[in-house]
């Protein structure tokens, strides 16, 4: 090893117990801060001023707080997609691009449904259709590799710009708002397909993130398509020889990952934005596959992550104002994967010395 | 617009996703994959930016674009390499923090223009050569470094001692270290010297395509390099040719969006020529063959006990 040359990393042999892991974790996240207030202060930017900015955006007052927990429900819906398919080693790196065919399909029957169609038949079918056109988006790249082997990181990449085009394509073209026509918005979509205020300013797509979750620990624990998932990741060899049909798996589980970042989509547009427009989302399908991350997967760490990716975003808007470059919001939420992540990987690890002039040097 | 001009363009807008995807190709025939490209051509286009600006010297700008590049890079080979971090999630990480650091460090240069510009060598009576004096021999400096790189590369990786030792580092890494070789050292040279190339590449962007700085104005190309790395199945003269099929998708975009005989279809279609290109072409190079001759290791740490 460079630098260090009589220490080497090695294995544990052990398992780790769950709470040394919570520890790894916090104490990846407690370095990311310090890291982060590092570099703050070495590019001359006040601490206090950038953190205690931070926190008042995200968890400072009832708005803040409610702004953080809305923007936690697409980051939320999109990790546990992503989770999914990382069951089976499936990467879908285009959640975003998901997550925009979702707000198309949503805005679509916002749009089109009578003015006065009941929200018992509206809403539904506005996240109906938003979960069909994310997972209709994510098969594009599912058909590719399960029967063409195209690796899917790159196609569901790709997918992501195209679908973020053609939403501008929308807003500015045929479904452009005719009274507001210097931006790039469509109409209001109907009453009906609004999904409604739980209490302040937090709207209902809490509650489906949770179900959501609820949902996917269901999926691990007791069906027969979560197992087959987990086996076909875990122990590849395993379901080969136990006959489970590779297709049909990269098709569910890319095609769910779609599924829910489409329902992200769906909820933005019936809970936050009400309208199609360009610029939907700020990243919500990229900061997913870093909450996912660092949740590792598990339903329950992802609802946490979740919020705290969006505080960060949400502070990083309270930064413009206090003459911080609000982009360190940013450099945050990655230092904060790759410190969580180097602090697990590490704790799988263990430092030990090896004396000099040992041939294991 | 003439054949020849649009040869010119799409030989100016390859430039930038050929320089990535060289440095890519190095890393990979190292044995590392490197999601963190677009992340380490914005660092590059930022710090070339910045560095030109403030000095005056756009070769300056280039330097620094290199070495930023090269540093971001390290950090990279360090958490990669050394604590044997997944790649995969670590590249993406870096792709994340890249376009962070590239937002927080120019966000007192949007928008500013750049007083110098990159020179063009004279190349005397060549640049009079019917058609190809213009896409040829009328270029500015770093395209022709780029295209030397990629020969020079070409030639490093199947005709050189060293560059034998390059491919074994991705294949069976093992094996070098058996020999005696440090593998690790070497990894991280590659590893360097990729993002340092990638680095330019983003620096080509706001020093020359642009030239301003724009935040996340690579849009994409350093993943459409990684794409390219596939189809040109590890070899870098096939870059060459994919980059220049790449920058042709750009010019011709780019042709039919603004003036004369600009086409009726919507802008919004036309931007997606060049994503739709990548997927198309990882569907054609698809099957057995495309991954012939990817390095046996990629994507895993070398651990000497594990061995």
């Amino acid at each position: 090893m460079i630098g260090i040359p009589s220490f080497r990393l090695e294995p544990r042999l052990e398992a780790g117990r769950p709470s040394g892991q919570a520890l790894q974790v916090l104490s990846g996240a407690v370095l990311a801060f310090v890291l982060g207030a590092l570099f703050l202060i070495v590019t001359g930017e006040d601490v206090l001023v950038a953190y205690g900015a931070l926190l008042r955006g995200s968890f400072g007052s009832v708005n803040a707080l409610s702004g953080t927990l809305n923007k936690a429900v697409p980051i939320g819906l999109c990790a546990l997609g992503i989770a999914f398919a990382y069951r089976a080693r499936l990467w879908n790196i285009g959640a975003e691009g998901q997550l925009y065919m979702g707000a198309f399909g949503a805005a679509g029957v916002g749009l089109h449904l009578p003015a006065d169609t009941s929200a018992v038949i509206a809403l539904p079918l506005a996240l109906a259709a938003g979960m069909l056109a994310g997972a209709a988006w994510a098969l594009v790249a599912a058909l590719l590799k399960a029967y063409r082997g195209v690796n899917e990181i790159l196609t569901t990449l790709m997918l992501n710009y195209i679908a973020i085009l053609w939403v501008g394509y929308l807003v500015n073209g045929p479904w452009s708002d005719p009274l507001v026509f210097s931006f790039p918005y469509s109409a209001a979509v109907i009453p009906g397909a609004q999904i409604g205020k739980l209490f302040f300013g937090v709207h209902a797509g809490l509650v489906v993130l949770c179900l959501m979750a609820v949902l996917l620990i269901v999926i691990d624990r007791s069906s027969r398509i979560g197992y087959e998932l987990r086996l076909a990741g875990d122990a590849p060899r395993a379901a080969l020889y136990g006959g489970i049909n590779q297709r049909k798996l990269v098709l569910i589980g890319l095609g769910g990952a779609g599924l829910l970042a489409g329902l992200a989509g769906a909820i933005e547009i019936s809970g936050a934005t009400l309208r199609l427009q360009s610029g939907l989302s700020p990243g919500y399908g990229f900061m997913a596959i870093l909450v996912a991350w660092i949740a590792q997967g598990r339903p329950l760490a992802i609802l946490l992550a979740s919020v705290l990716y969006a505080a960060l975003l949400n502070g990083g808007f309270a930064l413009q104002v206090s003459g911080v470059p609000p982009a360190i919001g940013t450099i945050l939420q990655a230092v904060l994967l790759l410190s969580v992540f180097a602090a697990t990987t590490f704790g799988t690890y263990r430092l030990r010395r090896v004396p000099t002039g040992s041939l294991a040097t | 617009m003439s054949p020849d001009l649009l040869l010119a363009a799409a030989i100016v807008a390859g430039t930038p996703i050929l320089f990535a995807a060289l440095g890519e190709l190095l890393a990979e025939r190292a044995g590392v994959i490197n999601l963190g490209l677009e992340g380490t051509m914005l660092v590059g286009a930022v710090s070339g930016f910045i560095v030109a600006a403030e000095t005056g010297s756009i070769w300056l700008g280039v330097v620094g674009s290199a070495l930023s590049g090269a540093l971001f890079g390290l950090a990279f080979a360090f958490l990669t390499i050394t604590l044997r971090m997944n790649q995969i999630v670590t590249g993406l990480g870096f792709t994340i923090l890249g376009g962070g650091l590239s937002a927080y460090f120019g966000s007192g240069y949007v928008g500013r223009p750049l007083p110098v510009s990159m020179a063009r060598p004279d190349l005397g009576t060549l640049a009079d050569v019917p058609f190809l004096g213009v896409a040829l021999f009328r270029q500015d400096f770093l395209v022709y470094i780029v295209l030397a790189l990629a020969i020079g590369i070409s030639f490093y990786i199947y005709r050189t001692r060293q560059g034998l030792v390059l491919r074994a580092l991705g294949n069976s890494p093992d094996v070098l270290d058996m020999l005696g070789m440090n593998v690790t050292a070497l990894r991280y040279l590659y590893v360097g010297l990729g993002t340092a190339l990638a680095g330019i590449g983003g620096a080509y962007l706001s020093l020359v395509t642009t030239p301003t700085w724009i935040e996340n104005m690579t849009a994409g190309r350093g993943w459409i390099a990684l794409a390219l790395v596939i189809f040109a199945s590890w070899r870098p003269l096939w870059l060459m040719f994919g980059a220049c099929l790449f920058g042709l998708v750009e010019a011709l975009r780019f042709r039919m969006q603004i003036g004369e005989g600009a086409s009726t279809i919507d802008p919004h279609f036309l931007s997606m020529l060049p994503y739709a290109a990548t997927v198309l072409v990882l569907v054609l190079i698809s099957g057995a063959r495309a991954r012939m001759n990817a390095p046996v290791a990629l994507g895993t740490a070398y651990d000497r006990e594990s061995r």
